[in-house]
Formats: C-alpha cells, sequence, structure tokens
C-alpha cells in the first residue's frame, strides 16, 4: 500500500505541474523512453502501457536526462575539469577546480551536467543513486553513484543556457569516484529496500520545473543492492547488473524481451514483475578492456636517446572497433598522450620523472567498460656508482692518467644497461690547492674542453689526466693509487648529464669535484652524504 | 658490421681522417669492442715514434690544438685481419690539453687494434684505447681458443707483468664471457697485489659468480686494509650483479654484516633486487640500519617483493619521506630481536695468546649451562675495544641493543644439550696491540640479532 501511495502522489505533482513538451525529455531508449510517454497520459494509462513495453521498442533521439537532489549533501569527487554546483537560483555556489577531491558544500542543492553526444546530441545526465555518502531529503534518504568517467569531447551547454557551467578542456575526464561508467549512462543503485530510488527525465532543463517525474521506480520492484545501468552514449540501452556486481567488470548488455506484469493484492501493495533477457552489445564487444605495453618509460629532460623510450605504446585488448575513451587517472604531471585517439592504442610520452612504482595509471574506458588501472613508471638517470676499481696508468706525457668508471643508477638505484649518450660540463673555473704547492703552473690549468660521449651498456669510462710534465711546476708524477699520496694541486668543478652528447643537456645525475693530485686524479662527491 | 665508437671522424689538415674524440669521457675498454672494431689486430712492439708538427683539429663545435705521431711498429703476431709486411706505421693523434688520450713509447710491447686509414698507413681503431698489454712469447698455454683472449689471459697470469698491466687486461675482459677468462679471473684471486686482487674479483661478482663470492667472503667482511681502500669503492655495484645468482644468495645475505659499507650496500641492494624469501627474511632487518641508502635498499626490496608500488618509492622520494616508508614496513615486518639469555649460561674465558703464524691473538671461551630458553644461541662481544676486529665472526648484532657487537654461533640448534659445555676459539685482529677487552653477551632464539 505504501508503494501506491507513493506512487499516486508523484503522479500527483506531475500533474500539477503540467504536461508541456514531456515527449522531449523522455529518456532515448526502449523502456524509459515509452514510459515517459506513456505517463503523460494518466495514471491508469501509464500502467496500461508498462505492460506493453516490450512490444514497442521505439528508440528516442532526446537527450537523456536525470539528476541529483544533493541538498545538504556533502559528496566528494576527484575531477580532472572546470564544474560548477549550483543551488536553486541558479547562483553558482562553487568551481571545481581542475583535479583533487573536492568537498561540496553543505549547502548544495544540486548538481547539473549536460554532455553532447558523439553527434553533437545533448545529453544530460545527472544521477541519484547510491554513494559513501547519503542525503537526508524529507522523509528519504538518497544515495548518489556517481559516473566517475565522462569523456568530454565538447565543453558541455548547461541546460536552459547557464545551469550548468562546466568549463571543459577537451580531452579531460570528470572522474568522480567510487564507481565506473560510462558517458550518458548512470548507475543507479538501490542500496536499500526501504528507501526508493528515482529515474526522472525531465521535460525541461531549468531547475525550476525539474520535479517532473514520469517513473518512480520503488525498491520493491527491484532487489536491494541491484544496479542498473541506463541508456549507452550512441544508442538506448538499458541494462541491469546483478546484485553487488561491479559495474567495471561486468559488461553492459542489451535488454531483450522485456515484459512487465504487476499483481495487486487487494489491500496490498501493487508488485510490478518485470522479465528480461540479456544480450552482448553487438558491435563492441562487452567484455572488460584490459591494458597491455611497456610498464616503463623513460624521461631524459626533454632528450630522446636511442635505446630508451620516452614514448610507448598502450594497447587495449581484446581488440574491438569501439570508441575507445583513454584517460590518465593519476600522474598526468609525468606523462601525457603524444596523441588524441579513441582507437585501441594510444601513445604515452613522458613529462617528468616517477616518484614511486607505477605512480602513472592510465585507464581506458569502451562501451561504458573501463578497465583496471594500468601503471606506468617514468624512470630517468639519477646518480652515478663507482664501478671499482679505478686504475691509474703511468703517462710519459701528463704523468699520470687516472681511469674511472661510472654506473648510471636511475631514481631507483637501478642501473641503465644500455648505451647512453651522456656529457660532462664545467661548473667552476680550475681553481689551484694552494695547501701543498703554493705556486701552481699554467699548464695545470689546461683542462679539457666540455664534451658528451657514449657511455656503451651505460658504463661511463673517463680518464682523468695530469698536466704536461715539459711544463708542469710541480710536476706531475705517478704512483699507484695505493700508495698515492693526498697532494692536491687544481681542482675545478662539473656536472654530468645524461641524454644527450650535447653538454649540459638531458638530466644531471652528479655535481662533483674532479681533484687533481700530484700523483693520481680523484671524483669527489660534492654531497659527503651520498658518497659514490 | 664493426660497432661505430662514439667518436667522429675529423678532418685532419692534411685531409687524412682519424678517429679522434676528447676525453675525459672515454669509450669503454672492452676487449670485445674493440675486436669488433679493428679491421688489424696484432701483437707488436714500437720501433719508432715521429712526432709532427702542432696543428688544430675541429669538429662542428670546437677546435683543438694536438700533434699527429707516426708511430712505427714490428709485427710479432697477427690475432685478426691479415697482413704481410713486417711493421706499420700508425697515425696517431694527441692532443696537447691533458685528456686521458692514451699515449705509446718507443719500445712499448702490446697488443695493437687498428682501422684501415690509407693504402700504406693505419690508424687506432679507438683512440681512447689502442693498445692493450701483452706478453712478448705467444701463450704457451692458451687458456682460450680464442688468440686475442689467450694473449690477454697470459698477461693477467703473469707475475712478470706490471699490475696496471694485469689490470688493465683485466678490466679489458670485464664483460667477456668465457669460461677460460673466469679461470684466469679466479686464479688470481689468491693475488697479494690489491689492484689485481680487486679488478678480478670485482670482474667475477659483475659476471654473477658464486664461486667467487664464496671465495672471498671472509676477506669482504672483515674491515679493509689500508691498500685495499682505493680499490674497492666500486663494490657495490659489482656485488648487485650477483643478484641473478641464487647459489650467491646466502652469501650476500651473511655479507649483510660486513664491517665494510660498500659490501653491506651492495649485498643489500642484490639481495632487494633478488627479492623472494630471502628478502623477506634479511630486509626488515635493514630498516634501521645507519646508512640510508641500506634502508633505502631494504624500503625498494620489500616494495618489490610484496608488489606495493605506492610504498616503493624512488631514492629522492624516500629521502624526502624516509620516516614515512620506514614505519610502513616497520608496520608490516614487525622485528622481533633476539633475547638476551646470558644469565642462563656460565661464561668463562682464558687469556689471550699470539699465534705467531697468523698474528692473530687467541682465546678460549667455555660456555656451559641449562638454558630454559630455545637456541640457537650466539656469543655476541660488547664494547670490543676500537680497532680490534673479530676474525671470522657470523655477523654483527643490529636489533638486540647494543647493536654493532660481532657475535659467533654457539649452537645452531634450538635445542641445547643438557648440562652441555661449548668451547669457543675466538681470534682477534690486534693491529694496535693494545690489549682486548669485550662484555660477553649470550642471545637466543631465531629472532634477529
Amino acid at each position: 500500500m505504501q508503494h501506491r501511495n507513493w506512487l499516486y502522489n508523484q503522479f500527483t505533482l506531475h500533474q500539477q505541474r503540467g504536461r508541456k513538451t514531456v515527449a522531449s525529455g523522455c529518456i532515448p531508449n526502449e523502456f524509459f523512453g515509452l514510459l515517459c510517454r506513456t505517463m503523460l497520459i494518466t495514471r491508469a494509462m501509464v500502467l496500461l502501457s508498462l505492460a506493453a513495453l516490450a512490444a514497442f521498442g521505439q528508440t528516442g533521439d532526446d537527450p537523456c536526462q536525470a539528476y541529483a537532489d544533493v541538498k545538504g549533501w556533502i559528496f566528494s569527487f576527484s575531477m580532472q575539469a572546470n564544474g560548477t554546483a549550483i543551488d536553486e537560483l541558479k547562483t553558482t555556489k562553487y568551481t571545481i577546480q581542475h583535479s583533487g577531491v573536492v568537498n561540496a558544500p553543505i549547502d548544495t542543492v544540486r548538481t547539473e551536467s549536460t554532455i553532447r553526444g558523439p553527434n553533437g546530441e545533448v545529453y544530460q545526465a545527472v544521477f541519484q543513486g547510491h554513494s559513501s555518502s547519503h542525503a537526508q531529503v524529507d522523509d528519504r534518504t538518497y544515495y548518489l553513484d556517481f559516473p566517475p568517467a565522462w569523456k568530454l569531447d565538447e565543453v558541455l551547454q548547461g541546460a536552459g543556457g547557464n545551469d550548468a557551467a562546466y568549463d571543459v578542456n577537451p580531452n579531460t575526464f570528470i572522474s568522480f569516484q567510487p564507481g565506473l561508467n560510462s558517458s550518458c549512462s548512470s548507475i543507479v543503485t538501490f542500496p536499500d529496500v526501504n528507501y526508493p530510488a528515482l529515474y526522472s527525465s525531465l521535460e525541461e532543463k531549468g531547475w525550476e520545473t525539474i520535479v517532473e517525474p514520469f517513473q518512480w521506480i520503488s525498491a520493491g520492484f527491484f532487489q536491494a543492492g541491484q544496479t542498473s545501468i541506463l541508456y549507452g552514449s550512441a544508442t538506448a540501452l538499458l541494462d541491469w547488473l546483478p546484485a553487488n556486481s561491479d559495474p567495471a567488470s561486468t559488461p553492459p548488455k542489451i535488454t531483450r524481451n522485456l515484459t512487465v506484469s504487476q499483481t495487486y493484492a487487494g489491500g496490498g501493495p501493487i508488485i510490478w514483475n518485470f522479465q528480461w533477457t540479456l544480450e552482448p552489445i553487438p558491435g563492441c564487444g562487452g567484455t572488460k578492456p584490459t591494458i597491455t605495453g611497456p610498464s616503463e618509460v623513460w624521461w631524459f629532460n626533454g632528450e630522446t636517446p636511442p635505446n630508451y623510450d620516452t614514448e610507448i605504446t598502450l594497447q587495449a585488448t581484446p581488440a574491438s572497433s569501439c570508441e575507445h575513451q583513454w584517460f590518465i587517472e593519476e600522474g598526468d604531471n609525468l606523462a601525457a598522450f603524444s596523441t588524441q585517439s579513441t582507437g585501441p592504442q594510444i601513445d604515452l610520452v613522458s613529462l617528468g620523472a616517477s616518484l614511486k612504482q607505477g605512480d602513472v595509471k592510465v585507464r581506458v574506458r569502451r562501451n561504458g567498460v573501463v578497465s583496471d588501472p594500468f601503471p606506468v613508471t617514468v624512470r630517468t638517470p639519477n646518480s652515478l656508482d663507482m664501478l671499482a676499481p679505478a686504475i691509474n696508468l703511468k703517462s710519459e706525457k701528463y704523468g699520470y692518467i687516472t681511469a674511472i668508471n661510472f654506473l648510471i643508477l636511475d631514481q631507483f638505484k637501478v642501473r641503465l644497461t644500455k648505451d647512453i649518450p651522456t656529457s660532462e660540463s664545467w661548473t667552476s673555473d680550475v681553481v689551484a690547492d694552494t695547501s701543498s704547492f703554493p705556486s701552481v703552473s699554467s699548464s695545470w690549468f689546461d683542462r679539457p674542453p666540455e664534451k658528451g660521449g657514449i657511455a656503451f651498456g651505460g658504463i661511463i669510462e673517463e680518464n682523468v689526466s695530469g698536466a704536461l710534465i715539459a711544463n708542469s711546476d710541480p710536476a706531475p708524477l705517478w704512483r699507484p693509487l695505493d700508495s698515492a699520496h693526498k697532494d692536491k694541486v687544481v681542482h675545478w668543478g662539473r656536472m654530468v648529464t645524461v641524454g644527450s652528447q650535447t653538454p649540459g643537456d638531458g638530466v644531471p645525475v652528479q655535481e662533483d669535484i674532479v681533484q687533481l693530485f700530484q700523483d693520481h686524479a680523484e671524483i669527489l662527491d660534492l654531497n659527503p652524504a651520498n658518497p659514490k | 658490421m664493426k660497432k661505430a665508437f662514439t667518436c667522429l671522424r675529423f678532418l685532419f689538415i692534411s685531409f687524412t681522417f682519424v678517429r679522434f674524440c676528447f676525453p675525459s669521457f672515454v669509450n669503454l675498454l672492452d676487449a670485445g669492442r674493440l675486436r669488433d672494431a679493428s679491421d688489424l689486430i696484432v701483437v707488436a712492439q714500437v720501433s719508432n715514434i715521429v712526432d709532427g708538427s702542432g696543428t688544430i683539429y675541429s669538429d662542428p663545435t670546437t677546435s683543438y690544438t694536438g700533434h699527429q705521431q707516426t708511430v712505427s711498429i714490428t709485427l710479432l703476431r697477427v690475432l685478426k685481419g691479415s697482413i704481410t709486411a713486417e711493421s706499420l706505421d700508425v697515425i696517431h693523434f694527441i692532443p696537447d690539453a691533458p685528456s686521458g688520450s692514451q699515449e705509446v713509447e718507443k719500445g712499448q710491447l702490446g697488443i695493437f687494434f687498428l682501422s684501415t686509414l690509407t693504402d700504406t698507413a693505419w690508424a687506432p681503431a679507438d683512440q681512447d684505447h689502442f693498445i692493450l698489454p701483452a706478453r712478448p712469447g705467444a701463450p704457451s698455454n692458451a687458456g682460450s681458443s680464442d688468440a686475442l683472449l689467450a694473449e690477454l689471459i697470459q698477461v693477467i697470469a703473469s707475475t712478470d707483468a706490471s699490475s696496471t698491466d694485469r689490470a688493465l687486461a683485466i678490466a679489458s675482459l670485464r664483460s667477456i664471457s668465457d669460461a677460460g677468462v673466469s679461470a684466469s679471473l679466479k686464479s688470481v684471486l689468491s693475488s697479494s697485489d690489491p689492484l689485481v686482487f680487486w679488478s678480478a674479483a670485482t670482474a667475477l661478482f659483475a659476471q654473477a659468480d658464486s664461486d667467487a663470492l664464496s671465495t672471498v667472503q671472509s676477506r669482504l667482511i672483515q674491515p679493509f686494509t689500508a691498500s685495499d681502500a682505493p680499490y674497492t669503492q666500486g663494490l657495490q655495484a659489482a656485488l648487485r650483479a650477483e643478484s641473478t645468482n641464487p647459489k650467491s644468495l646466502p652469501t650476500l645475505a651473511a655479507l649483510l654484516a660486513s664491517a665494510n659499507q660498500e659490501v653491506r650496500r651492495g649485498s643489500a641492494a642484490a639481495i632487494a633486487t633478488a627479492g623472494g624469501p630471502i628478502a623477506v627474511s634479511t630486509l626488515p632487518g635493514l630498516l634501521t640500519d645507519q646508512d640510508s641508502q641500506i634502508q633505502y635498499f631494504a624500503v625498494w626490496g620489500l616494495g618489490r617483493t610484496t608488489n606495493q608500488p605506492d610504498q616503493t618509492p624512488s631514492y629522492p622520494e624516500f629521502q624526502a619521506n624516509r620516516d614515512k616508508y620506514i614505519l610502513y614496513w616497520q608496520s608490516q615486518f614487525p622485528i622481533s630481536c633476539a633475547a638476551d639469555v646470558t644469565s642462563q649460561f656460565s661464561v668463562s674465558r682464558s687469556g689471550f695468546r699470539l699465534d705467531l703464524s697468523t698474528g692473530r691473538f687467541v682465546q678460549s671461551v667455555i660456555i656451559s649451562g641449562s638454558p630454559a630458553s630455545k637456541g640457537p644461541f650466539v656469543l655476541a662481544l660488547d664494547n670490543l675495544n676500537s680497532g680490534l676486529f673479530l676474525y671470522r665472526s657470523d655477523g654483527t648484532t643490529s636489533c638486540a641493543s647494543p647493536s654493532g657487537s660481532p657475535y659467533v654461533i654457539v649452537s645452531a640448534s634450538e635445542t641445547w644439550q643438557a648440562n652441555g659445555t661449548v668451547v669457543l676459539t675466538l681470534e682477534f685482529t690486534d693491529p694496535t696491540a693494545t690489549g682486548i677487552t669485550y662484555t660477553p653477551r649470550i642471545l637466543g632464539g631465531n629472532a634477529n640479532r
């Protein structure tokens, strides 16, 4: 009885607010579109037409619409576009800035969005369903489940002109958490058998007339916890998912053979019976896409050396001709799509270095189903590590040549193993060390030019010489390293960069001091806390 | 196809080309690369050197001054290529700036790596490394079927060769996987020459040779001597390569107790890289290590092993948020320390005697008791005088305070033989001979010590 009275009240409301242009506001799908039209007539006709729904199968072309009533409702979601929540008087209450989790103010009343479909048609989707928080409106508790990822290919048009004020950069996404869904579709969960959920299609887009539900569906029609996904982006779909199913892992299916009947036991509620069969959506497949491809990409501060991919290609599998909507869920400051693609492949280019393993997370949505995040790590050269042992060679010309090897390590202290261009540049003039030798001849100040080279196998080999014996004071000489003296002669500052042979280009990995002693050379780290 | 070296051919004023690049960054010394890059490889002796006049050489960005040298060599053996002449000239460029460029001197014997310059002249195949050491006679016991490798193996084995020549030969073979080379390197692990020893050891480590690691384990655990120190800075990188050999992992775990930071870092990095059970059992104990890099390897290794990327930071991220990561992994792998059960035993110690054959001081320790606690039991030497070292310790305490005490295993089993007595013989290295003092402590159980 409760359900029947409640339905009646809603229809009364509907009648009070008029019936203008209802048809244009109906959901373009087999079920609700017809429901919507049917309800314009009378309650009795609605009930009758429900029983005949399966026979029609008409598809509308109007925007799909719904709304969320979030009065007094604190919700949070993360979004990667600018959006606006508005109150009943169309006053902007707050603006959601770019990414991050945003808590809507407690006095937020409604949110609205309008989404254009692939052919420019306007879809509007606002949702009422389950979320981790809930709102108490009148005598009912509402739950909300936002779809997590709407691709916003175009600037959204606000209903009624400026109600929705999304300022959306193409190729960005609004991400709502939790839950997963596709554009112009919604997830509605019936969390509690005691509270009904609402589907609404609006004939007008202005807020003042929004509460014109064509149909209330009480939880009594469905099992508690049951979830439905309404209408896809291109075709009108009505999909029902099993209770407690994960929309991300359960592919949407077309509802077929829907039949509706009712049971009314005198004095009790009207019991609506829905029966249907589900079939995969043709053409696009309905399985959850999986991303495959390299899990690592390199960053060299804009350089693109061979052997190290600074751009990788990710692939959505299994193959599908559906439109793919790729998005970077986390780490868009570390990587970006180098090209926009709605195909099953996307190219990802590095922008910066990862701080943690897999801190770039990529997803793809296809046919309303979103993949698991695909983690990518952006590796970059970060430091050098000496490879033992140094060898001090005799030199007839320069006294000595000290041969020193370094491994190049990434930010996780894992070595680079393939050939890579490197370079050194000087960060100071040559400075005499007068503690051992009060006067140093100019020949000791004759250092090699800044230069680059290839670190074969990721190993830098450098030979550091003394000064020309013939012209030098003090004269360079040679001793084995284990009996070498520590008589400093000159030193200078140096920066080693990796990724280019052009001095200074690429990623700096070590700032150090080239120290020439009278009988050998050493590379001294500027940072004693991080000895090489 | 020959592998190209990094350095371009530069146009001499005389319109001849040679390969030239300015160090100090030079091409990697690698016998395999040199062989691939060379048209002709010969063992030869320098018969004459003629210095040309000063000249300027240019590449697109820089000009250099230097001298052209004509190096005449008398051929002894041909290792690659074909030549009928008994001698030839090599055009060699020597920059004026101290560049680290390789030089030759009259009478020098070596393996020359050459490429064709003109119909009558040759140029170094690699300006940075156009000659490697050789011995006068042909290798009598080749050690390898490869002629070039056999020549270099002969140098390594020759005690008459200088230590730098032997080290250069070893360095040139670091990336060569060859049984003869491996045997040659192992044969010099008994060398008293620190340069030769450490060159061979690190080359073997880099090839993940577990036998070599076991052979030198004791030397890696004991504090390095002053003569070792200049040659051990890069051990960390070499040891890490041992991670690919499962046979090396127990030795690496034991090396975590080394007195040498480089060894401990390398062992920690290797175990973190290897992952698996040994990482889970050893790395939590390193979270409280005093060395930041060792702490990082513990965090990184545990993150990788347990597949928790959010808790697997880069080193810069770890340095910025060290406490956060350490606390997290400590919560995931709570560490219990071995209990101090000294009171359950009696410990009596003899005096010290000097073993003249080893130069170490020897002491007997008798441990007896009927402990209620479970073993295994170890004897830790707390407050051992600084500068003294327990020879062949089984580890160092890092969990059961005080940390840093060397310990030896008393009983490896959980069960102590009823009323059993164990006699230990301890040896101490005491370079200062100033007297040996310590406080005995017995730790029981399998927990971290």
